[in-house]
Formats: structure tokens, C-alpha cells, sequence
């Protein structure tokens, strides 16, 4: 059949795989006593992440959590993304970029639309500490589609 | 239960001659990773022929001008060009006359025109508005803030299980205190084909005015506004063949003669003092500012072009293609097909779910395949949770589809399968 490649079912394995860690670690992992609770969405399709977040007083990242529904490259970003987090400064947020974590995939995404569930929950994380009063650089403009 | 939907069209005229349509395309020649791309997501927006760019191309390369002011040839063709759009997208629609016809950017703004124009003028405190449960957020959101705005209450007719608007409660739903009456003449998520006469019949008893969203029933099948016996009904240029940018309002003429203008400024009034201002004659009172000229004058073109195929005979096309695309998609394990099964009561548009696989995923998974289809929520939220889904995969046909299509999507299918280990 055209098209159908080894590629394909390589490339989505490691997805999925992430995917399901993120459901068995992360989703539904409750924050007690969050410092900041922050629920954003990818308005094209409806999925949503609500993340939470315990920060010390160095501002350190002791705990994160998330709920809510996504695909499978959003739920695999979020794991890439709590791997990334956890235990590090929320200054260290700032080097973190959509594209790093789609490296961290090891998937070619092309499709705007497809970046924004690759960014979610990288946009979430930014915007509720953003919210918070930590300054993190602004992560709307990532999610902005660009053309050559 | 009586069976409230309307007759379908039962005629059997010869079948599009696809091939021939498709030369008229050349975008359906550009390839995607190796393979010609499969276009299914008709029901989001269409492809132009070449007529249509043609048109276009043709204005801005020999006659650009503005309409109705410059007393020069380009400008008096331009002018011709606008205005006979207007009588096309009449005749098209079987409307009184041109003046009925309002060109607007899409849908959305047709509806949006009502609802702040008629809406605002002719709804208060305590009235109701009806609208359903299978609405497009354009035909659902203007009507929330005109509600909200005059105090006036807002219901919805429901939807049976195969997703067929429910009529078992009309009467009560539709009262005396019902002034308005919204529906979307064909289903953007589920194809359904609504019941507009029984809506309509309803309506009428209670003096109601009615407002039909024809985005996706215009493009694809024979539309009479008079047969419909609707006051509004509106649609979009570019799920027709026609460009972006240009949609259509059609409306009775003494509507809209009472209704108050919507977007004031130049080109839509007669006399203007300091003080005030009276308005330009239909449909321009409702075109304030300089219009989407190349746009209008496309869609001119892109009705020509349907005329020329015949609308009875799109219709049946994609009744085939549907009902082929059914009977292919039944087979395929863990697949959820939305919507009801007799591709005589729907049109070219199929929502379904492969297992739990997110129908991003599975979107992706299609485009690697060069197979184009939507992914999401199709600006119906309140639908998709009606269907328990957070988002479905839409595959939707239009007259240049094939079998070969629907057999690359089918195939793409049960590759998904294997990826996503579902069997």
C-alpha cells in the first residue's frame, strides 16, 4: 500500500508509549497544596489540561500534575515536559521551547494545528506561572503559525 | 412516530462526470508524500475550479475598479459584475428578486446581520428564541448574546439517537412567545438533513420568523427559498467553489425593508446630512463600505458553474459517494460512525471515531497518506458532547470525490488500526 511505511508505526510507537506514561505517572496525579492551578485549552478541538504546580521557596518545582483530556502527542509533550520540570527552578521553564520537546518526540510535526497539541501542555505550565507572578517569557507568541 | 422529514429527492439523473470535473482542478493534481492528495474536507471549505480563479484574475487584470461611484467602463464593468453575481446567487436560490439578496464575508456574518439588525429591533424581555441542539457556534452564539442582551429566553429542539432533530416536543418548544426560529438545513458534524417543513409549519402557526443556515445545504443540494417558506436564510461562498471572503444573506424583501442597517458608512445610504442619514436601496443598505468585489464576481462565477453541473444531479453524486463510503466504513472493526445510516437523509459528510484513537491522531496518521480530512469539535462543542466525544474525524465529499477516495480512506483506516494497536 502507498504510503504505509515502517516510519509511520516507529515514529507514532515511541508517541504512544510516552502517551501512556503520562496516563499511568502524571495524569490524574493529585498537587497537595498546589501553589499555582492553571487550566488552559487548544480551542480547535476542545482538549484541555489542567495543571498544578508546588513550588519551594527557591522556587523550585517539588510536584506536578496534570488532568483533563488530550491526544496523544499533547499527552506525550506533557511527559517530555514533566521529565524536563520536575525538580528544576521555573526559570529553567523559560529554555524550554515547543520544538525542543517535538526533538524530544522524535517526530516531524508540519501541521500547525498539530503543534498546538504539541505546545499545550508547555503553554499551560508557562501561562500559570506567568499568572502566578513568576516571570517566564511569554508562551501565546509560540503558539502563532509562521510562514517562510 | 410520524415521519416528519422531508421528501428526499428520489430522481435518478445521470451521474457528474467526475473525470471531466476534476481537469477543471488542478490542485487535485498536486501531490502530498508521493501521492495525490484526497480531499475530504469539503464540509470545511471547497476547492475553486478554474472558472472561478479565472473570474477573479480576470477583474483585477482588466477591468479593477470600485462599483457604483466611477462613471468609467472599468468601473460600470465591475459594477455589472457585482450586481449580476447578486442575480445569480438569486436565480440560484429561487429568490423574488436580486434586491433579496445580500452579499456578506460568510455564514457567520449572515447570521450575525440578523441577529443585530432584526434581532435587536424586534426581540424583547420575556420572548423566545428557538434554536437546536446540532447548531454550528455561528448559529448558536449570536443568538446567546441577543438573549442575553434583551432578556429573552433561549430553547433548543433536542436530537434523537441516530441524530435526527427530535420533533416530539415541537409544539411546546415552539409557542406563542417563540419569535424567532433557527435551524442549520443540513448538519455540519452528522450530515443529518433537518425536517424544514414540519420547523416551518410550527413556526408559521405562532407567527415566528424563521432563519435557515444553509452552509452546508447550499453547496450541495437544490435550494428554493420560496419552497422552503423560511424569512432568512444564509450561506457561505467558499464551501460552494466560490472564494473566501464573500457569503450570502437572503431575506424577504418586507423584512428587510423594515430592518435597521448593520454596518453603517459609505455605499449603503441615499442622502446623508450632519444631522442624519436615510438608507440606500436593498440590498445595498445592508453593504455598508466598499464590498468584496473580486470575491462577489467569483461566486458568480462558482454559481455558474454549479448551474452547469445541475444541482439535482450534485446531489445524487454525492448520495452515491456517501452511500458507498457507508457501506465500506461498516466493515472496519471499532469504528464509530455518528449520524444516521440511509444516505438519502444526509448529506456528504461522515463523523466517526476509530476506538478511543484521538481524532488528531488519526488525522495525522490520514495525512500521511495524503487523505484531507477535519479533526475536532467542528464548531459544534455542544453536539460533540450530545454524541459523548470530545472531537470526531469528518470526512466530507463534494462533486469532484471518487470511489478511489473513499477506498484510500478506508484502507488508511485499517493501517490506523495496526498503529494504534486496536487489533
Amino acid at each position: 500500500m502507498p504510503g504505509e511505511t515502517v516510519r509511520d508505526d516507529l515514529e507514532m510507537e515511541y508517541v504512544l508509549e510516552l502517551a501512556a506514561a503520562f496516563d499511568k505517572q502524571a495524569r490524574g496525579h493529585v498537587v497537595h497544596n498546589p501553589d499555582i492551578t492553571f487550566e488552559d485549552s487548544n480551542p480547535l478541538c476542545g482538549d484541555k489540561f489542567k495543571v498544578q504546580l508546588k513550588l519551594n521557596e527557591d522556587g523550585e518545582i517539588e510536584d506536578v500534575g496534570f488532568t483533563g483530556r488530550g491526544c496523544a502527542i499533547s499527552r506525550a509533550s506533557a511527559m517530555v515536559l514533566i521529565d524536563e520540570i520536575q525538580g528544576r527552578s521555573y526559570e529553567d521553564v523559560d529554555d524550554i521551547s515547543r520544538d525542543k520537546l517535538i526533538d524530544e518526540l522524535g517526530i516531524e510535526i508540519n501541521s500547525a494545528v498539530r503543534l498546538k497539541c504539541a505546545g499545550l501542555a508547555l503553554r499551560t505550565v508557562k501561562s500559570g506561572l506567568q499568572k502566578n507572578g513568576y516571570k517566564v517569557a511569554n508562551a501565546e507568541e509560540e503558539d502563532w503559525a509562521e510562514t517562510d | 412516530m410520524i415521519d416528519t422529514r422531508d421528501k428526499i429527492l428520489e430522481i435518478a439523473p445521470e451521474s457528474l462526470d467526475v473525470a471531466a470535473i476534476r481537469q477543471d482542478f488542478p490542485i487535485l493534481d498536486e501531490f502530498e508524500n508521493g501521492q495525490k492528495v484526497a480531499y475530504l474536507d469539503n464540509g470545511a471549505s471547497s476547492q475553486r475550479p478554474e472558472q472561478v480563479i479565472n473570474a477573479m484574475l480576470e477583474y483585477y487584470h482588466k477591468y479593477n475598479a470600485n462599483i457604483h461611484r466611477g462613471v468609467y467602463r472599468w468601473s460600470e464593468e465591475a459594477t455589472r459584475g457585482y450586481e449580476g453575481a447578486h442575480r445569480k446567487v438569486a436565480r440560484f436560490i429561487n429568490a423574488y428578486t436580486p434586491r433579496e439578496v445580500i452579499f456578506t464575508r460568510n455564514t457567520t456574518e449572515s447570521l450575525n446581520l440578523v441577529a443585530y439588525s432584526w434581532g435587536r429591533a424586534n426581540i424583547r424581555e420575556g420572548d423566545e428564541i428557538v434554536s437546536t441542539v446540532i447548531e454550528h457556534h455561528s448559529n448558536l452564539v449570536p443568538w446567546q448574546v441577543l438573549a442575553t442582551e434583551k432578556n429573552a429566553g433561549l430553547r433548543f429542539i433536542p436530537m434523537t439517537k441516530d441524530g435526527q432533530l427530535d420533533l416530539t416536543d415541537l409544539d411546546t418548544i415552539v409557542n406563542e412567545k417563540t419569535k424567532l426560529v433557527t435551524f442549520s438545513h443540513m448538519s455540519n458534524v452528522l450530515g443529518t438533513i433537518s425536517p424544514v417543513a414540519a420547523i416551518v409549519k410550527r413556526a408559521k402557526e405562532v407567527g415566528a420568523v424563521v432563519v435557515i443556515d444553509g452552509a452546508q445545504s447550499a453547496p450541495h443540494m437544490p435550494v428554493d427559498v420560496q419552497a422552503l417558506g423560511c424569512d432568512f436564510y444564509a450561506f457561505s461562498g467558499h464551501k460552494m467553489l466560490g472564494p473566501t471572503g464573500i457569503g450570502v444573506l437572503w431575506g424577504r424583501r418586507e423584512l428587510l425593508e423594515a430592518m435597521p442597517p448593520f454596518i453603517t458608512g459609505g455605499d449603503m445610504i441615499r442622502d446623508v446630512t450632519l444631522a442624519r442619514s436615510t438608507w440606500n436601496d436593498l440590498p445595498w443598505k445592508f453593504e455598508g463600505g466598499t464590498p468584496s468585489i473580486a470575491e462577489g464576481i467569483g461566486l458568480g462565477a462558482a454559481v455558474d458553474y454549479l448551474t452547469k453541473l445541475g444541482m439535482d444531479k450534485v446531489r445524487q453524486h454525492e448520495i452515491e459517494l456517501t452511500a458507498y463510503a457507508l457501506e465500506q466504513m461498516a466493515g472496519i472493526p471499532d469504528l464509530t460512525i455518528y449520524g444516521p445510516t440511509d444516505a438519502r437523509t444526509r448529506g456528504g459528510i461522515i463523523s466517526f471515531n476509530l476506538g478511543d484513537v484521538h481524532p488528531h491522531d488519526l488525522a495525522t496518521m490520514l495525512d500521511r497518506d495524503a487523505i484531507a480530512i477535519r479533526a475536532g469539535h467542528h464548531c459544534c462543542q455542544p453536539l460533540i458532547e450530545l454524541l459523548e466525544a470530545t472531537a470526531t474525524t469528518r470526512a466530507s465529499f463534494y462533486i469532484y470525490n471518487t470511489p478511489e477516495e473513499v477506498d484510500r480512506l478506508v484502507a488508511a483506516l485499517y493501517k490506523a488500526r495496526k498503529i494504534f494497536h486496536l487489533d
